[in-house]
């Protein structure tokens, strides 16, 4: 484990070691494709939210690569350390910004990621009668893939969603079991 | 008044990671892959998605900037502009570089040698002619259109040994633009 | 006073229209329509004074995608052309965010709960 402070890790690897696109085009783009699944799925958001898991989770799995080359860092020695790395370099990093690590249950098994400032969310109004709709539901297989990677099992899951009228928004990540060695497949 | 105007800017003009939207395009691709019939349905989806993406975040640019009628502007001003300006708002560098068709009035050619959107995506030997890079020439169709020159924008791969992913994207601007240019 | 705020389609198609009294209305909504001609001799951008009718004092901004923000004062208010401009800008930009909304399909009616709510401050500032 590197002896900085993860924030300023999370910093520099961004400052220096990430190719950079507009935030406004990834904002839009994955507006437009939430929008499309909508229509493919005829609002039924329940099908909307598993199809941006599952996008999610083949996005984590190869994106956990670029992590561990840029970021430099090692195996975490706890789950309370992969919440941390997750928020401070992992999230800085991909989305520049770094959520708030929060919310721990007694077995520190779960955790809660709050997002104050959430780039997809950029323009987005909800359609009425959305409320089952989670829009930035693939953060949730991103992590869910992200992790499966480095041998832990977990649920990810929103809890609530400023866009939704709620207060915050915040995801759910439960540690479920860690796991031997095994390479998993992308999900169809 | 000031205060509500000060409030009304939009934020954000910053960035997020390059592999990141490259995954998530990718991903995009995999899925409108299963709801196409073919590749031209999938070129043709991928180019509206660009189109739509184009279309606000020039609603965006055009804001920022701006720009009250850029009508006086001559068409190869115009291209530079795209080549460099709206490569950089997007990608975060200029395209490769830009041409004039010789043989044809109305046709214009930004190459990229390794357009960023297809970082993740391989193409099968068997649909080479697929350019998922349509997604790009979606926006810069939807930019031309917005800057009140129209024309029709696709991508075609044209790959060599150095930059396999190598991209042409071909423009070919509506009657009424050349003859607008040609009166000037 | 604040008057109206209109928001009508390249195709002339009205997509948001905010009155400040019900018995105003349809006086408001014709005075939009004739604001549509003088939008169309203007450039895009901010169009300055359309025209000044029944003591209203219409002004718009056309966006480089065709649409036209119409925003009308009462015609005695002594109105600074830097408010006003401002006016129109902040208008801009709001449609902006709602263009910029994926569930918005131009030219959908505007539904946005921002939208209404930069309207409401903005006719709540000339009141």
């Amino acid at each position: 484990m590197t002896s900085k402070p993860l924030k300023a890790v999370g910093e520099e690897v961004w400052k220096t070691k990430i190719d950079k696109v507009n935030a406004e085009l990834v904002a839009l783009t994955y507006g437009s494709l939430v929008a499309q699944l909508c229509r493919d799925f005829e609002n039924n958001y329940d099908r909307v939210n598993e199809q941006l898991d599952k996008m999610g989770y083949n996005i984590g799995l190869r994106l956990i690569e670029d992590f561990l080359a840029r970021s430099g860092i090692g195996r975490c020695s706890s789950f309370k350390d992969t919440a941390e790395v997750i928020s401070k370099v992992g999230f800085k990093m991909f989305l520049n910004v770094v959520p708030r690590v929060s919310n721990w249950s007694a077995d520190g098994k779960t955790f809660s990621l709050y997002i104050d400032d959430n780039p997809l969310a950029d323009f987005v109004e909800l359609p009425p009668q959305s409320e089952n709709l989670w829009y930035s539901n693939i953060y949730c297989g991103v992590l869910r893939g992200a992790l499966e990677m480095t041998q832990m099992q977990v649920h990810a899951e929103f809890v609530s969603d400023v866009l939704q009228g709620h207060a915050a928004t915040e995801i759910k990540v439960q540690l479920l079991q860690i796991l031997k060695d095994e390479i998993p497949a992308a999900e169809e | 008044m000031t205060s509500i105007y000060n409030r009304s800017l939009h934020r954000r003009s910053g960035d997020v990671s390059l592999s990141l939207f490259a995954l998530l395009f990718a991903e995009t691709v995999a899925y409108s892959q299963k709801h196409v019939k073919g590749v031209n349905e999938l070129e043709e989806r991928l180019n509206s998605l660009g189109y739509s993406v184009g279309y606000r975040m020039s609603e965006l640019v055009m804001l920022r900037e701006g720009k009250n009628g850029v009508r006086s502007i001559e068409i190869l001003e115009l291209m530079r502009d795209v080549h460099q300006n709206l490569w950089k708002a997007l990608y975060g560098r200029s395209a490769h570089s830009l041409e004039k068709s010789r043989s044809e009035e109305d046709e214009y050619m930004i190459i990229d040698n390794n357009p960023i959107e297809l970082t993740f995506i391989s193409v099968p030997k068997d649909i080479s002619q697929l350019s998922c890079a349509a997604f790009t020439a979606g926006i810069v169709e939807a930019a031309l259109d917005g800057a009140q020159f129209p024309a029709r924008v696709t991508a075609h791969s044209s790959g060599t040994d150095q930059f396999p992913q190598r991209t042409i994207y071909l423009v070919k601007f509506e009657p009424q633009v050349v003859e607008r240019e040609a009166s000037k | 006073m604040a008057e109206f705020v209109a928001v009508i389609s390249k195709s002339g198609e009205p997509l948001y229209f905010h009155s400040s009294s019900d018995t105003k209305r349809v006086r408001h909504e014709f005075l939009a329509l004739m604001a549509l001609d003088a939008f169309e001799a203007r450039d895009y951008g901010d169009c300055g004074l359309l025209l000044v009718h029944s003591n209203i004092a219409v002004y718009g901004f056309k966006t480089h995608t065709g649409v036209k923000i119409a925003f009308a004062i009462d015609a005695s208010t002594i109105a600074s052309p830097s408010d006003v401009s401002k006016s129109l800008k902040i208008l801009n930009r709001a449609y902006s965010g709602v263009s910029c909304n994926p569930f918005y399909v131009p030219p959908d009616k505007i539904h946005s709960a921002k939208f209404q709510g930069v309207v409401d401050s903005v006719m709540n500032y000339w009141n």
